[in-house]
């Protein structure tokens, strides 16, 4: 057979090094800033681009898409080259994908801060985005799909069953979850309502945790660890099982996400089964990983790339023994809203993505550029701060969310809750957000550390852009082998189409039936749709992220009735697109907030929180006393909703601003009656007609105005 | 509440057994594919990874 001689292409790995780290640093000091504005309100300088409700989701989505999204694809197109004993399918497509990808980063930074969000998790990019993201996905994969079709190696190694798995579900994610009606060019309202919302998006979210965060970087522990290790990973066999099981398992457990809401209580089941059958395929995972080291565990010692992705397999160990744990129904109703969930991810992110992609580093760029890594111990350095800063990290959260969660359910004897105040049970944690962040910084201090070892490693060598390698060209009938082998393998490409058909099957089986219910949900005859001041404010809530610190969901204990009232039920939601039940109380919920408090309090408590509340870590929101609403887009939003099937009246987008001016001048005179002058045409008008409009629609003739 | 939504989809049964079914087999049949695979092949699917140093050279 006749050798071909090749070249990998180690440019395109190192470009996405570079990227991996830089906007890992930015994601991380974004993150350092909202842990620290927790507890010192005042560093967002009372720019609206810098506080906590807009640079919490630029933080999440900056570690997600771009550090670990760029990890990914460094370890990608590093290992499938070998792997496939080929080149990258086309240059040319890397570019565009590599580029591209930044691109999108770029634009997701600036929109994110200037608040044109969709309010779903993880997916709060605004529709144009969304477009490009699935047009840049789908060039990453024909340039994978590619490679593999002039590959040079019969056999596919299981780490490409893991990249070929979260290209073909990441993209039916994205692309499912941003079903949205564009109304604007930087706004649109998610096309499903209320609790078919929530379960797509934590179907998606879920998923881009199992598809994002989960199977790249099984493949990658799969390639690099045995690479590292310098022996083969303990059980291939095993290592197969682990890839269907886990993925087929993974698809269904989303709804663990909302347990204790307004969802259907047979999916909140489904959702917990999943989650905990999902507990055997990945310690399957993790102790294949970890046996991989059998008889190597002397090397551990030694070399802090092998200390990483020990701790990295460690940490994907535990944070997913948690998970299924945290989807118990008695669990879960502790740990929901408080600081666990936040401790939770942590332990994935810093300890799992975060120290395979460093301990993938600094295996990969002395590679690539043909030297040695410049100080071992700065590595070392670099894994212990990481180490240290992961536990001071999720230790004291912890403490926190065990702290607040009894706080918030405590009763005195006489049955009153306890702590009535919920400002009180935030003021309690204060200390454990100062250690979080210290924490935080000890991480970031590794990761700058690190990052300036492997300049000077790189700076140390040079790029060996094309790297020369040989093989045989892949020619002739596949060796003899039990038939139904053979059989399977000839047909990769029919086996991907029906392993994502099946997929799909899993996201459908499980939303099918929650979109049937749409006419089924019970209808509430008093719910009505949000009048279009209303609708204003609830957009202007979307735009500051109130969500991320508020829930608008009361479960049904005593301790939420108690505090907030009736809890939240499936048909109060059929008008809201998108949903904003949230995933965090950092402050109260505010599903009943509508005619808690009188107009003037909200005015006064927008202007300065720590006015109305003494201590609240809430940031002071002044410019929506002097902003206008934004009343030209009022139309076009009404046709959105009626499009989405809000039963508004046939002609209503062109009474719609009218109607706006007429309810704004009358909390406006109300206002006056209170003691606060302010013209009518101002947001904070907008938001105190939502906030009053919430969760009152059911409290009968006590309604909205 | 929930149980009058639940019985109002028809065959809403029919889901969870759907799961149930389609996971099963695919587990099986994995397993058994996994079981009855050639131990030369695994053994040279395993070092993939590990066979490029050797290939390769530096340019």
């Amino acid at each position: 057979m006749a050798v071909e001689t090749y070249y990998y292409d180690n440019r395109i790995v190192r470009n996405f090094a570079v990227a991996t780290i830089v906007w890992g640093i930015v994601g991380m000091l974004v993150g350092l800033t909202i842990a620290i504005q927790l507890y010192y309100p005042a560093l967002n300088l009372g720019i609206p681009y810098m506080t906590f409700g807009r640079l919490r989701p630029l933080h999440t989505n900056a570690v997600i898409f771009a550090f670990a999204g760029n990890a990914i694809f460094t370890g990608v197109y590093y290992s499938i080259q070998r792997l496939l004993k080929a080149r990258m399918f086309n240059d040319t497509l890397s570019k565009i994908h590599f580029w591209g990808w930044q691109l999108i980063i770029v634009l997701a930074a600036v929109t994110l801060v200037l608040g044109f969000t969709s309010s779903k998790e993880y997916a709060e990019l605004e529709w144009p985005i969304d477009i490009l993201i699935a047009v840049i996905w789908v060039i990453f994969g024909i340039n994978m799909f590619g490679t593999i079709a002039k590959r040079r190696e019969r056999h596919l190694y299981v780490a490409i069953w893991f990249y070929i798995s979260t290209v073909v579900t990441v993209a039916m994610l994205h692309i499912v979850n941003s079903f949205e009606i564009p109304v604007t060019f930087w706004k649109s309202y998610s096309m499903f309502a209320g609790v078919q919302d929530a379960l797509t998006q934590w179907w998606y979210g879920h998923n881009a945790v199992a598809f994002f965060l989960t199977t790249p970087f099984l493949g990658l522990m799969y390639y690099f660890l045995p690479k590292a290790a310098e022996r083969p990973v303990f059980s291939y066999r095993l290592s197969i099982v682990h890839f269907w099981s886990l993925i087929f398992i993974y698809i269904w457990a989303g709804p663990h996400h909302l347990i204790y809401t307004s969802l259907p209580d047979w999916a909140q089941s489904l959702g917990t089964a999943f989650s905990i059958m999902l507990i055997a395929p990945s310690w399957g995972g993790m102790l294949n990983g970890l046996l991989t080291l059998r008889g190597a565990w002397d090397k551990v010692r030694e070399d802090p790339i092998l200390k990483f992705m020990v701790v990295g397999v460690t940490a994907y160990g535990m944070s997913t023994f948690e998970g299924p744990m945290l989807s118990i129904k008695s669990i879960n109703a502790i740990s929901h809203y408080t600081d666990w969930t936040i401790a939770h991810v942590h332990i994935g992110a810093l300890g799992w993505n975060g120290f395979i992609t460093f301990g993938m580093l600094y295996w990969l760029v002395p590679k690539i550029f043909g030297t040695k890594l410049h100080s071992r111990k700065q590595a070392n350095f670099h894994f212990w701060t990481g180490t240290l800063g992961i536990i001071f990290y999720v230790l004291p959260l912890y403490w926190a969310a065990f702290t607040q969660s009894l706080m918030w359910k405590e009763f005195t004897a006489d049955g009153f809750l306890q702590y009535p105040n919920f400002l009180e049970t935030v003021l309690q944690i204060i200390p454990m957000y100062v250690a979080r962040s210290f924490g935080g910084l000890l991480y970031l201090t590794g990761v700058c550390v690190g990052a300036w070892n492997l300049y000077l490693t790189a700076k140390s060598g040079s790029l060996i852009a094309n790297e020369k390698a040989e093989a045989a060209a892949l020619e002739g009938p596949p060796p003899v082998e039990t038939y139904w082998h053979r059989w399977i393998e000839s047909r990769a490409g029919q086996l991907t189409v029906w392993a994502t058909v099946l997929v799909i099957i899993g996201g459908a089986v499980e939303m099918i039936p929650m979109y049937l219910v749409k006419s089924n949900i019970p209808t509430i005859s008093s719910v009505k749709p949000y009048t279009p001041l209303e609708l204003a404010g609830r957009d202007i809530y979307i735009r500051e992220g109130c969500n991320n610190c508020h829930s608008q969901m009361i479960r049904p204990f005593r301790s939420e009735t108690e505090r907030y009232g009736e809890y939240s039920k499936a048909g109060e939601f059929v008008y809201d697109h998108p949903f904003l039940w949230g995933s965090k109380r950092t402050g109260p919920d505010l599903h009943r907030i509508g005619g808690k408090y009188p107009d003037a309090w909200h005015y006064n408590h927008m202007m300065d929180p720590g006015k109305m509340s003494p201590g609240s870590i809430m940031p002071p929101y002044p410019w929506l006393l002097e902003d206008t609403i934004n009343s030209v887009d009022i139309p076009a939003k009404i046709r959105a909703m009626q499009t989405l099937g809000v039963p508004y009246a046939e002609g209503f987008d062109q009474q719609a601003v009218a109607d706006l001016q007429a309810q704004a001048g009358r909390i406006a005179a109300n206002l006056k009656d209170q003691g606060v002058t302010v013209d009518s045409d101002k947001e904070i008008i907008a938001l105190i007609a939502y906030l009053q409009r919430l969760g009152t629609d059911i409290k009968g003739s006590k309604g909205a105005q | 509440m929930i149980r009058h939504v639940l019985e109002s989809i028809n065959g809403v049964g029919i889901f969870p057994m759907i799961s149930l079914i389609v996971f099963f087999l695919i587990f099986t049949g994995v397993t058994v594919w996994v079981v009855t695979m050639p131990k030369r092949k695994v053994k040279h699917m395993a070092e993939l990874p590990l066979e490029d140093d050797s290939v390769t050279k530096g340019e």
